[in-house]
Parts: structure tokens; C-alpha cells; sequence
């Protein structure tokens, strides 16, 4: 028989009465998140922090978007850190329609060696502590390449798994019709604790590094006369292979 | 072998026999001392679109000033209806980004009231020590004296259609989550805060609702450890 104590407080962790049996309660707990910051109990420190950012493309123009041409590109940039995405939420609108009605839609895959794509990188040049959710933490080590009128180029040595992870499609009207714009999301979710994020890893060094990453991708050809406007939303947390192994043993 | 006791009761925490998982009852972190558990909607007046330019303008602002307090801001919910239809086709915008550094509140609009018991889950809670919170009325707010973040961290984008349009007006919406433990809340520290905003230039024959829900926590800093 024994009882826990918390080593600051002193205070003893309760019991429920009303548990699941005749003879015995349940423990209880307040969960807390993930603490990604742990700075000073490894070595290497952890030095990690909790991000999250919306960011939207230009007016990205029908003509020339082909069916997989990348919209944006999100990757781990740090050698010594893991990435955990906990959320994703991809929008789309069309501001301008097409002439013809058509099928529209986004893909997100996985990208297992993916630094170096064009666009704006959203993430670059930030101001003190922005995307940070609490201002003490580090800053990032994460980029988000982001397409504004055409979309990115993907780096020449790019790896994409064989198919998407999550996608979407919805039928726009073309321009006469007096209806609303078609549009379009779609969302990855691991809040839930119980849910694996998606851990990306960063190793190596040129000329075989790894930088793994999401890439989102319009998934159908567009007629040159629409436009599209995409919204991404990430929220993630960085922290280093100590950290998370001690958060996850058994599951690593 | 050792089983775990109940500090006062004594009850004995049991573990599940298919699983041989333990059994705990959750609940949510204690905000008991000076801290307490606060939900609020604020709906703002008709904002007229001859007030809302290109600049992205200020529709509801929320600072956090206490030195000795965190405000965890669990969730937070932005809805916009176009009451009144713009009378040309246009695409409209929202965001919420986060504000560092206050040295000076929004001013205008209309301020919510946190006094008393005001916006308390529980009645015995303390009363909220959020500085300023407020959404405007018919035109944007005027911005303080704060530093923006580089990038929103939620927004969304929408077309309206005129006025002729014989079809419903379109909600916009976008949320942060964080009542699940799993993902990390929003931490204020003291002169931080978030903004949520008209981020495109709107017709003058248009005018904008917004209701904003903000759900949030608030601890000594020393309860908390995150």
C-alpha cells in the first residue's frame, strides 16, 4: 500500500470513491500537455516550445497549376530537434471562377527529404518571440514555404511518398453562377493525446541530408481563368530525441 | 507490488483486468487559490465597411497585464455574418494574431465587463484579472501601443456575394482549440495578449457582425509548471 506525494507541494494524490469497481476507485489525474521545453534535465538540453501559425497564400492563378503542383511546404530545419505536428487545417476558396465548372482540390503527403522548396518562407525574419504560444519558449526550427501567385518549386532532390495522407475535392460553378464560391478544407487532427503526431525528423548533413516535411499540393488542373486562395494552419511543438524518448518510451 | 492509496480517503486505485490499465478520473487542472475558470461571447455592433480598410483593422482585443498570474487561453471562437450585403462581389478576410509586449491597450469600441462574478464558471472563483478586453461597435477599434506577431496563427478567407444574390449570407469561422491536454494552450504572460482582425478593405454598402467566444484559465505562475 502506498501513496503519492508531490515532491513541492507535499500533497497526496486522491483516490475516486466512485470508481469502476466494488473494491477500488480511480486515480486521480489532471492531464497536462506535453511540456516541450524541458531545458536543463538532458545534456543536449530541450530547449523546445509550442508554435502555431496561419498563414495565406496571394491570389495563385489557374493558369499553369497543374494537378500535384505544391502550394506550400512545411519541414523540420534543425539537425538536433524533432518537429511534432499536433494540427492541420488547410482552406481553400476561389475568388475568381473558372469559366467552366470543374472538380478543385488539395492533397497533403509526406515528404522525407524536402528543404529547400520556393515561395516565401512565412517563418524566416520573424519578429521577437512570434508564433510562439508562450513567449519564453525557443524559437522555431521549422519552415513553411508558401506559394503566392504561382506555385513553389519543390527542391531538386525531393522525396514524396507514393499518395497523400489527407486530400479533399468539391465541384465549382463557373463564373455565372449566382451561388457561393465553392470551397473547400481539410483538417489533421492529434490533439487527443492518444493520437500519434506527426514527428518529423531531421539528420544528416549534405549531400544526404534528411529534412522531412508535409506538402500541400492542388490536386486537380486548374483552367487558367480562376484563382485560388489557400489558408494553412499548423500548430506544432519542437523539442530533441531525449525528450520526446522519455515522453514516449515503448513507443519510439 | 504496491497499491496506490487515496491521500485522505483511502481508497484503492484499481487496475482494469483486460487491459491491465489503471483506472483515473480526469479532471481539469485546479484553479483553486487566486486563480479561477472564465468563459465569455461578445458580440460586436454593426461595423460599417467604410470604417475597414486594407490595414488590417482591430475587431476585438484582449490584453493580459498581471505579473503574477498566467491567463491560459483554452479556446477561442471568431464567427463573422455580413448582415448587410456589399454591393459588388469581393473577398473578405479574418485573422487572430498574437500581441507581445503591451504598453498600451485598444481603445473604442465597446469594453466587456469581468468584474465581480461576471464570466466565472464557478461562482467562487476569483474575478478575472484580464486588463482590457473589447470589440467594436461600428467602427474598428484603434490600436494600443503592443508588438504583432509576424504571422496570425489563425485566419481564414471567404467570397461574399452582392446583394442581388438571392442566397443565404455565408458564416465565417475560425477556431483555436487547446481544451484537449494533448495540445498546449496559449500562455499569457503579463502585456500579452491576441487581436482578432478585418484583414481585407470591405465596400462601404457592406457592414460586419462578429461574435467572439473566448474560454481561458488563470493560475498564480507558480501553479503553473508548463
Amino acid at each position: 500500500m502506498g501513496k503519492l506525494e508531490g515532491p513541492l507541494t507535499e500533497q497526496l494524490a486522491e483516490v475516486d470513491a466512485f470508481g469502476f469497481t466494488a473494491t477500488g476507485g480511480g486515480l486521480v489525474t489532471t492531464p497536462r500537455p506535453y511540456d516541450a521545453q524541458i531545458a536543463t534535465i538532458f545534456s543536449s538540453g530541450g530547449q523546445g516550445g509550442a508554435h502555431f501559425i496561419s498563414a495565406t497564400t496571394g491570389l495563385v492563378t489557374g493558369g499553369g497549376l497543374t494537378a500535384g503542383a505544391p502550394i506550400a511546404a512545411f519541414c523540420n530545419d534543425r539537425s538536433d530537434r524533432l518537429l511534432l505536428i499536433k494540427r492541420i487545417e488547410v482552406n481553400l476558396v476561389l475568388p475568381t471562377s473558372v469559366t467552366t465548372a470543374q472538380l478543385v482540390g488539395g492533397d497533403l503527403v509526406f515528404v522525407r527529404e524536402g528543404n529547400g522548396y520556393g515561395g516565401t518562407n512565412v517563418l524566416s525574419g520573424l519578429v521577437t518571440n512570434s508564433q510562439k504560444k508562450r513567449s519564453s519558449h525557443s524559437t522555431t526550427a521549422a519552415k513553411l514555404n508558401m506559394a503566392t501567385t504561382t506555385n513553389i518549386s519543390p527542391p531538386s532532390d525531393v522525396v514524396r511518398e507514393m499518395g497523400p495522407f489527407l486530400g479533399f475535392r468539391f465541384w465549382e460553378l463557373a463564373t455565372g453562377a449566382t451561388v457561393p464560391h465553392g470551397r473547400g478544407s481539410m483538417v489533421w487532427d492529434a490533439r487527443n493525446p492518444g493520437s500519434y503526431p506527426i514527428v518529423l525528423e531531421s539528420k544528416g548533413s549534405s549531400p544526404n541530408p534528411v529534412r522531412s516535411g508535409i506538402e500541400l499540393q492542388n490536386a486537380v488542373a486548374m483552367t487558367a481563368s480562376g484563382t485560388q486562395r489557400w489558408t494553412v494552419t499548423i500548430e506544432w511543438e519542437f523539442t530533441n530525441e531525449q525528450v520526446w524518448q522519455r515522453g514516449q518510451r515503448g513507443l519510439f | 507490488m504496491g497499491v496506490i492509496e487515496g491521500g485522505i480517503s483511502g481508497n484503492v486505485a484499481e487496475v482494469d483486468g483486460a487491459f491491465a490499465a489503471l483506472h483515473v478520473t480526469e479532471r481539469p487542472q485546479s484553479a483553486k487559490g487566486q486563480g479561477g475558470s472564465y468563459r465569455i461571447a461578445a458580440t460586436s455592433g454593426l461595423v460599417t465597411g467604410a470604417s475597414l480598410d486594407a490595414t488590417p483593422d482591430p475587431i476585438f482585443s484582449w490584453r493580459w497585464g498581471s505579473s503574477t498570474k498566467f491567463c491560459l487561453v483554452r479556446y477561442l471562437d471568431v464567427q463573422l455574418v455580413l448582415p448587410t450585403s456589399v454591393t459588388a462581389a469581393q473577398e473578405i478576410g479574418g485573422d487572430i494574431i498574437y500581441a507581445r509586449t503591451f504598453t498600451a491597450s485598444d481603445s473604442g469600441g465597446t469594453a466587456l465587463t469581468l468584474t465581480g462574478a461576471n464570466a466565472k464558471k464557478k461562482t467562487g472563483h476569483n474575478t478575472s484579472a484580464v486588463t482590457d478586453a473589447r470589440i467594436a461597435t461600428t467602427t474598428d477599434l484603434t490600436a494600443g501601443t503592443r508588438t504583432l506577431d509576424s504571422q496570425p496563427f489563425a485566419a481564414f478567407r471567404d467570397w461574399e456575394l452582392a446583394t442581388a444574390a438571392t442566397v443565404p449570407h455565408q458564416l465565417k469561422r475560425m477556431t483555436f482549440d487547446a481544451r484537449n491536454p494533448g495540445l498546449y494552450p496559449i500562455v499569457l504572460q503579463q502585456d500579452t495578449g491576441f487581436i482578432v482582425r478585418n484583414t481585407l478593405a470591405m465596400t462601404a454598402s457592406g457592414t460586419q457582425r462578429w461574435v467572439v467566444t473566448v474560454e481561458w484559465d488563470e493560475y498564480l505562475t507558480a501553479e503553473y509548471l508548463g
